[in-house]
């Protein structure tokens, strides 16, 4: 990869919602709305709108300490894949593989599941923690997965 | 300038082709050492001498970025140096480049600096000067018919543009070598390194970079694009990061930037690092989720646990509430407290717990005065039903444990913009050991735990706290004149 070649991703939808359960809706419908004219598999679809439900809950939840705050959505389609992106501005760290193992350990409770489904629905998965300002998880959703290389006869 | 003389002999075309020849080689970014032989040479041309050379004196031939000898030869003639006292000249021939130690006995008669012609007009002296100081001298000799005023003349004007030439090329060479140590340097960082332009585009990276970003197994992915914009920031002069490239690189990584700025303040150029600090988190992932499985494991089989020994019961309650501070401790390092938000009625947990603490109060001899506000039937919260009747105890419980016999406590619910405010008011001087606002913050209780190892290892009021905050509330805890006010904030919504 040539790295002098990449440029930062642009979003062309961006907004700004209140931190509170509706915003859920918003950012999916925004996103699903956009995504219409692909004519993309229902599989593709699912995946696409589940991990945009548990990303934004999560902002909506955990990202802030006040009921006032804001979270930030804005994402880019191109041809072949959707990038989302999520912010919230509560600054809080935490490691999201632990939370992703615990969801695997029975009985724990309902902690962890939603990054569990986020990453086994989309390509990428990336946050950034800027401490104490803000925390944003990006993902990245293919429309057509890669072919499997070859195996060797 | 050219001699009449030149012109007769049918010298011109060599004088031209040697001028020429200097001015390819002070063009072509030839070394110092094939400059410096070509000026001899021209100058021998231009004047007719038959023999001459650039003899630099003082060690200024360590002005230029050459190899006037080998490292053996120069440290031979460093020895002798120190044993003479003689200095090491820099001798510049037609034919090479080398150093001599000076000849004490036999000095080299020197025109100190002046343009001289000998009196028998068979030597010519012209110093040498480089970057405004005499360095050295240029000594021709045996010029047919003598040498005259118009060779000082050309010779001075020609060395004059050949050093502000050769200070170029020096420079050049200068430059190169800094360049090429910085891109060792560079390269030699085992950490990550990104340059950005004023756009935000990478402009420079090193190879620690690539391997991190895209290793051989993900050589193609959107990890630099999708993170650069959230790395850096034009408001700050620096900052830090951390990121998860959670899939597919499973890779944490702690960024720094920093913005190199220009004469007006605007950001010119981004210098990132970006350091694999995965195996470091790993292992305190495996930390915390050990410790949170276990403690959760203990604090399961202490609840099953019994004794009717009166020093065993105490000891098996002191080992239960420091497995469940230790579970709580997990908690609320891993992070926001995971909870799920469900509608609950507030009287309800409000009656259950005063159902539960009244009879306790009653028996440690505490007066509980309870005001509920009339609307709090009406509210509903969206909340963790469990955590949130947790949270409520623990204040009820601290409350229980810390005051003195015959002390009141007042409850009260009011409504606030958004929610409900939960008071306990109680006098200061009820308290066996009033609790400051540190009290309610996880670290400063595990400093004290740490500090005093005899001091109780207790996290009920961070935790209580962990609880409201994931709720979007909070508790707080005021001291007004003589009296002690913890307060929970509750939202109604979300």
């Amino acid at each position: 990869m040539d790295i002098l070649n990449i440029k930062p991703t642009l979003y062309a939808a961006h907004m700004n919602l209140p931190a509170k359960t509706p915003s859920i809706n918003i950012t999916r419908e925004s996103l699903l709305a956009d995504l219409k004219s692909f004519n993309l598999p229902d599989t593709v679809l699912r995946a696409i709108r589940l991990s945009v439900d548990e990303a934004v809950t999560n902002a909506v939840e955990h990202g802030s300490l006040k009921a006032d705050s804001e979270i930030a959505f804005a994402y880019t389609i191109t041809r072949d894949s959707v990038e989302i992106s999520v912010t919230d501005f509560g600054g809080h760290m935490f490691n999201p593989d632990y939370f992703e193992r615990l969801a695997t350990v029975k009985d724990w409770g309902a902690g962890g599941r939603g990054i569990l489904f986020i990453k086994a629905m989309v390509d990428e998965v990336y946050f950034v923690f800027n401490p104490n300002r803000s925390t944003r998880l990006i993902m990245k959703k293919k429309f057509f997965p890669t072919p499997p290389a070859n195996k060797p006869a | 300038m050219i001699d009449e003389e030149l012109k007769s002999k049918g010298a011109i075309p060599d004088l031209n082709h040697s001028i020429l020849e200097i001015w390819k080689l002070l063009a072509g970014d030839e070394s110092i050492g094939v400059l410096l032989q070509a000026v001899v040479k021209t100058s021998e041309v231009i004047t007719q001498a038959r023999s001459g050379k650039i003899i630099l004196f003082a060690d200024s031939w360590q002005k230029f970025e050459y190899q006037f000898a080998t490292i053996e030869e120069l440290s031979l003639l460093k020895n002798l140096q120190a044993g003479t006292g003689a200095q090491i000249l820099g001798i510049i021939t037609r034919d090479g480049v080398s150093l001599e130690l000076e000849n004490l006995e036999a000095k080299i008669p020197d025109s100190k600096g002046v343009s001289m012609v000998s009196p028998d007009k068979s030597r010519l002296e012209e110093p040498f000067k480089l970057e405004g100081k005499i360095i050295g001298t240029l000594h021709l000799q045996d010029k047919p018919g003598g040498f005259t005023p118009n060779d000082q003349t050309f010779l001075q004007t020609f060395l004059e543009q050949v050093a502000v030439s050769i200070e170029r090329a020096i420079l050049r060479t200068r430059l190169n070598k800094t360049q090429n140590r910085l891109e060792g340097i560079f390269e030699a960082i085992g950490d990550g390194i990104l340059v950005l332009n004023s756009e935000g585009r990478p402009v420079m990276a090193n190879h620690a970079l690539q391997r991190l970003l895209f290793p051989d197994e993900i050589p193609s992915n959107s990890a630099l694009s999708s993170i650069l914009p959230s790395l850096y920031n034009p408001d700050q002069d620096e900052g830090i990061q951390e990121i998860v490239l959670l899939k597919p690189h499973a890779k944490v990584i702690s960024s720094h930037f920093v913005n190199i700025r220009d004469a007006l303040g605007n950001v010119n150029e981004v210098i990132l690092s970006l350091r694999n600090i995965t195996s470091g988190r790993e292992e305190e992932r495996k930390f915390l989720q050990l410790s949170a499985m276990i403690s959760r494991r203990v604090a399961r089989w202490m609840k099953v646990l019994n004794s009717s020994h009166p020093k065993k019961r105490r000891a098996f309650f002191k080992t239960r509430r420091l497995v469940e501070n230790l579970f709580r401790l997990t908690e609320i390092k891993s992070g926001p407290l995971r909870i799920q938000r469900l509608p609950v009625e507030l009287l309800e947990i409000l009656q259950e717990n005063l159902k539960r603490f009244s009879r306790k109060f009653q028996k440690r001899g505490l007066n509980l005065v309870v005001n509920i506000h009339p609307d709090a039937e009406n509210l509903s919260l969206s909340a963790d039903e469990e955590f949130l009747k947790d949270a409520l105890s623990i204040l009820f419980m601290v409350h229980l444990r810390n005051l003195q016999p015959h002390s009141q406590v007042e409850f009260s619910q009011t409504l606030a913009e958004k929610g409900c405010v939960l008071t306990w008011r109680t006098s200061i001087k009820a308290w066996k050991e009033l609790p400051g606002p540190a009290s309610l913050d996880w670290n400063s209780s595990v400093e004290s735990f740490i500090a005093a190892e005899s001091r109780p290892f207790i996290l009920d009021l961070p935790f209580a706290r962990h609880i409201l905050e994931a709720h979007k509330g909070g508790i707080s805890l005021t001291i007004e004149r003589d009296s002690a006010i913890f307060e929970a904030f509750i939202p109604s919504e979300t």
